[in-house]
């Protein structure tokens, strides 16, 4: 026999060695092993997921339960909301007896409405004569093209300059 | 595109029983070792059971496996630091296909594979690694330049090279009997 086949017939054989019984159920065996694995890893991460979150939904309640402050922010903001002022809205006035209206019907009122006096700015950072206050005391700057005094004049302002 | 989760698990267990006589070939033609080999095709399903998502992108199975076959069994290699035990025949008496033969002869045939074997790994890397894989009936030229991603006309003259550097080797031993 010469080299070459010789060496033909080592890579032959090394070649088509069989694989030992039952590797292919080994394998599968494995596989399975490592899907559970994997499915019980993702629902623990699952499970502490949901359990960090309840622990912190649970200590942010407790946090505004039982802080003064918070509670009085959170619901002092809503008691606020529900108490504010009716805005000046266009008051519904029921049609008069006669037949329905329409959309582009004109409702003249039986007893005149009343009309609200406009109300005055009286809150943080206005001051007297209605324009915002900046922090640091100071009027807030007009719109351009807006002609004000700083400060009232002493003497009638001279109409020849 | 990703597959359905059931679609998944039958496209792997297809692989698993088509591929895996393929990639125990090789594995052994590595490790030279039936413990090993099986341990690496194991892990290159498993792999592959990692990269599922990717599943439905790969257009030559075989060529994808034999590639994370081989990449495992070359990074096992390098770890072990230690060439395959060649001297030792009994596993290749028990292993390698010479049933037809008697049992004296067995053992002498045995004798002369593992002293190829052995000479076989003295060879450069590039050009052992060609002849290794091309002992692999299932691949081509074509599909040992795609697992190695280079061209197939340099598959053809490593594995040349190789032959004739084994030959050489073995000529210059002069111990055939």
């Amino acid at each position: 026999m010469n080299v070459h086949s010789e060496i033909d017939d080592t890579l032959r054989r090394l070649g088509s060695v069989e694989p030992p019984s039952g590797l292919e159920a080994r394998i599968n065996q494995r596989l399975q092993v490592s899907r559970n694995a994997s499915r019980n890893r993702f629902s623990a991460s699952m499970t502490r997921t949901i359990a960090a979150c309840a622990l912190a939904a649970s200590v942010a309640l407790s946090a505004v339960v039982l802080n003064p402050a918070l509670r009085s922010r959170v619901f002092h903001h809503h008691a606020s909301a529900q108490s504010a002022p009716p805005v000046n809205t266009p008051r519904m006035v029921a049609p008069g007896s006669g037949g329905f209206g329409t959309a582009s019907a004109v409702h003249v009122p039986v007893e005149p409405v009343p009309v609200q006096p406009t109300p005055v700015n009286q809150g943080r950072g206005r001051s007297r004569t209605g324009r915002a206050v900046l922090p640091t005391g100071n009027l807030a700057p007009l719109p351009r093209g807006v002609a004000a005094p700083h400060a009232p004049p002493a003497v009638a302002p001279d109409s020849t300059r | 595109m990703a597959l359905p989760e059931q679609d998944t698990h039958a496209r792997v267990t297809a692989l698993v029983e088509e591929y895996s006589t393929t990639l125990y070939r090789v594995a052994y033609s590595v490790t030279r070792n039936t413990a090993d080999a099986e341990d690496v095709v194991q892990e290159t399903f498993l792999r592959v059971l990692r990269h599922r998502s990717k599943l439905a992108e790969v257009r030559d199975y075989r060529v994808w496996l034999v590639r994370i076959a081989w990449n495992l069994v070359l990074d096992r290699k390098r770890r072990a630091k230690t060439r395959p035990q060649v001297d030792d025949f009994e596993d290749l008496v028990r292993v390698l296909p010479t049933s037809e033969m008697s049992a004296e002869k067995r053992v002498i045939t045995a004798q002369r594979h593992s002293r190829i074997l052995g000479l076989i790994d003295t060879l450069p890397a590039r050009e052992r690694e060609v002849l290794l894989l091309s002992a692999v009936k299932e691949l081509s030229t074509v599909e040992i330049a795609l697992v190695l991603e280079t061209t197939e006309s340099t598959i053809r003259s490593r594995l040349y090279r190789a032959r004739h550097a084994l030959a050489a080797l073995l000529e210059q031993e002069g111990s055939l009997p």
